[in-house]
């Protein structure tokens, strides 16, 4: 009982710890404006209380009214080059869903223009988003690996930096993540407990995620993977699952040809139809791009060591058959949004990627853990979380700056690297030692994470995020 | 019954009774709430989260618009050295006139407007003073209205 109580609280705390790292500086950084889509989604739910009728950004072709009008929330205009919005209306580029809660809530704080929706009150409702999403990263761990595992991606996904101040963005991607990752958990427990309960709850939330915006669709996509996963073959057992998923599932979907239909039916469809012809600027070389550049939105960069160790490690994953059901739900769950990634791909923006890094983060964790619980990989765990520190330390002080410490570094490092070798080659395993290394290890890398948030103000940003 | 097609029966008449209320619920609610100008009141209305400045030179707009000749510039002196220098498209503008573009300049920065007259900034269009009597001509492309704080203010880098 004490040891369940205990690690409750653990829960607790880490996602209480994730939250106070997403609300400092959180309407400062990113800096608002940046992405106006943040505003835009905002002034949809605003609207669409006070008249019914939904008014955001768009520009697509295929809209019958249209203001051009410089709108400075927060004098954002003052720091970012910026042109006149292309304001729309009825405005149906999305679902409403996200602009209903962050328009909502602005709402209820008593916003009634646009410009009284400032980034102190609209974001406040994305932050508990995020928040939950590194609960769900935790319990999904905690129900499938168990809980050192919970415990670490929750760390990771709670504290890389890329992702908490990515957390902040009022971007549809923010919302789909706790539906993808609920559509996971919500599955791996049917397929556990073989209870219609959980997959009826997994349709719901899939549903439910294409009304914040239709790239929500890569649930359905995971579900149709995961059942074809369990099942192993398309037959009787696997068509009347996944039937039953979608008998519940798509007409949450069409909800929003419905809402489409009440404004005006050909204009939903032309919008739709300008949605698919949008300039594919995320180019051919995309997988490179999304593997060794970072972003936050389209000209912000901040690559995320974390991340891309994410990449190789899920590389090495394909490439060695995964035999848990567990495991291949995370490689399944990368897959469903590569090819969401790859099919409604546009502009390069950051957020677009953004789904990708719970998985990632989940992915490294369990790898890393491994190596603790089943002295699995240790030589790469230690390359690769060498690899994250060695990063984290370079963006916290120069190189100049680090050569006082340069001597510990290569002496440290090829020393216990030596050791490694000569360990796994008389195949020493549960060496407590080792391990305990790894584990500072971790530690150090958490701490440079936060330490790296802590630094980030309006100036940093400015001198030091390109 | 089993239970998945138990369920598929209230998930039906729920699924109903929602998509019905968003449906005509939605329409009726936009029909009655929705005008335009209702919609342009909330898309350019005075923000009471804005503070308003009265330092004319404080705040300013960055960029230039790649809109070739269809621009407005509008600079602001002060005597203290100070200075705002903005460049607008004109298609953000819907009133083009001098005293429309004025109005929805101070609108945009966050000042009150009658603080031009108020406190008698000399303001010139392309070098002409505006008064009274041109305040309400249209701006052509290309302009430039430069705004003194008192007539010893020159203009300065």
């Amino acid at each position: 009982m004490i040891k369940k109580i205990s690690k409750i609280v653990i829960f607790i705390a880490i996602v209480l710890f994730a939250f106070f790292l997403r609300k400092k500086n959180y309407y400062d950084i990113p800096i608002p404006g940046q992405s106006v889509d943040e505003y835009s989604y905002s002034w949809v739910g605003m609207s669409l209380i006070e008249t019914g009728t939904p008014v955001g950004i768009s520009g697509l072709s295929g809209y019958k009214n249209q203001y051009d009008k410089y709108i400075n929330v927060n004098r954002f205009m003052q720091f970012l080059p910026s042109d006149p919005l292309a304001i729309n209306y009825p405005w149906v580029d999305h679902p409403p869903l996200l602009g209903l809660i962050t328009g909502g809530y602005a709402y209820l704080q008593g916003a009634r223009v646009f410009e009284d929706t400032v980034a102190v009150i609209i974001r406040k409702p994305i932050i508990l988003i995020s928040t939950v999403s590194v609960a769900l990263v935790f319990i999904f761990c905690w129900l499938n690996f168990g809980f050192l595992t919970g415990v670490l991606s929750g760390l990771v996904y709670g504290t890389i930096p890329l992702i908490v101040l990515s957390s902040r963005m009022i971007q549809a991607e923010n919302a789909i993540i706790p539906c993808f990752l609920l559509a996971m958990i919500f599955l791996s427990l049917f397929i556990k407990r073989k209870q219609d309960v959980w997959l009826i709850l997994a349709a719901i939330i899939s549903g439910v995620a294409t009304l914040f915006k239709l790239t929500g669709f890569v649930c359905y996509l995971f579900v149709f993977f995961g059942l074809l996963a369990h099942y192993q073959k398309i037959n009787k057992n696997f068509l009347k699952d996944f039937g039953f998923f979608l008998v519940i599932s798509l007409p949450i979907t069409f909800l929003f040809v419905i809402y489409g239909a009440v404004y005006d039916l050909e204009v939903f469809k032309n919008i739709l139809f300008s949605n698919t012809n949008r300039f594919y600027g995320i180019g051919p070389n995309l997988l490179l791009e999304l593997i060794r550049n970072q972003r936050l939105t389209q000209h912000k960069f901040l690559p995320e060591v974390w991340i891309i160790s994410g990449w190789l490690i899920f590389f090495s994953w394909i490439v060695k058959k995964q035999k848990n059901i567990a495991d291949k739900f995370l490689i399944l769950a990368t897959l469903s949004y590569l090819i969401i990634y790859v099919l409604f791909g546009s502009q390069p923006y950051g957020w677009y990627t953004f789904p990708f890094w719970p998985i990632l983060a989940m992915i490294l964790s369990r790898f890393l853990i491994l190596a603790i619980e089943k002295s699995k990989n240790i030589i790469p765990v230690f390359i690769v979380s060498i690899m994250i520190l060695g990063a984290n330390i370079s963006r916290l002080m120069g190189i100049f700056e680090f050569q006082p410490f340069s001597t510990w570094w290569r002496i440290g490092i090829s020393g216990i690297l030596s050791v490694l070798v000569i360990s796994s080659l008389i195949k020493l395993k549960n060496n407590i030692l080792i391990k305990l290394v790894l584990v500072l290890l971790w530690v150090a890398l958490i701490y440079t994470n936060i330490k790296y948030l802590n630094n980030i103000d309006i100036a940093f940003w400015w001198d030091n995020i390109s | 019954m089993n239970f998945r097609k138990k369920f598929l029966i209230i998930f039906s008449i729920c699924y109903l009774i929602l998509s019905s209320l968003i449906f005509f619920g939605l329409k009726h609610y936009s029909q009655k709430n929705s005008s335009k100008e209702k919609i342009e009141s909330m898309i350019i209305g005075d923000s009471k989260f804005k503070d308003k400045t009265t330092d004319l030179c404080q705040y300013q707009i960055l960029g230039e618009p790649k809109v070739g000749k269809d621009y407005i510039k509008i600079n602001f002196w002060c005597s203290n050295w100070s200075k705002s220098r903005s460049t607008f498209a004109l298609k953000g503008f819907s009133d083009q006139s001098v005293g429309g573009i004025l109005k929805e300049y101070a609108r945009i920065i966050g000042f009150d407007y009658n603080i031009i007259q108020d406190k008698k900034w000399i303001c010139k269009l392309n070098d002409q003073e505006i008064t009274f009597k041109n305040i309400g001509n249209q701006v052509g492309q290309a302009s430039t209205i430069d705004c003194f704080e008192n007539k010893g203010v020159p203009k300065h880098d």
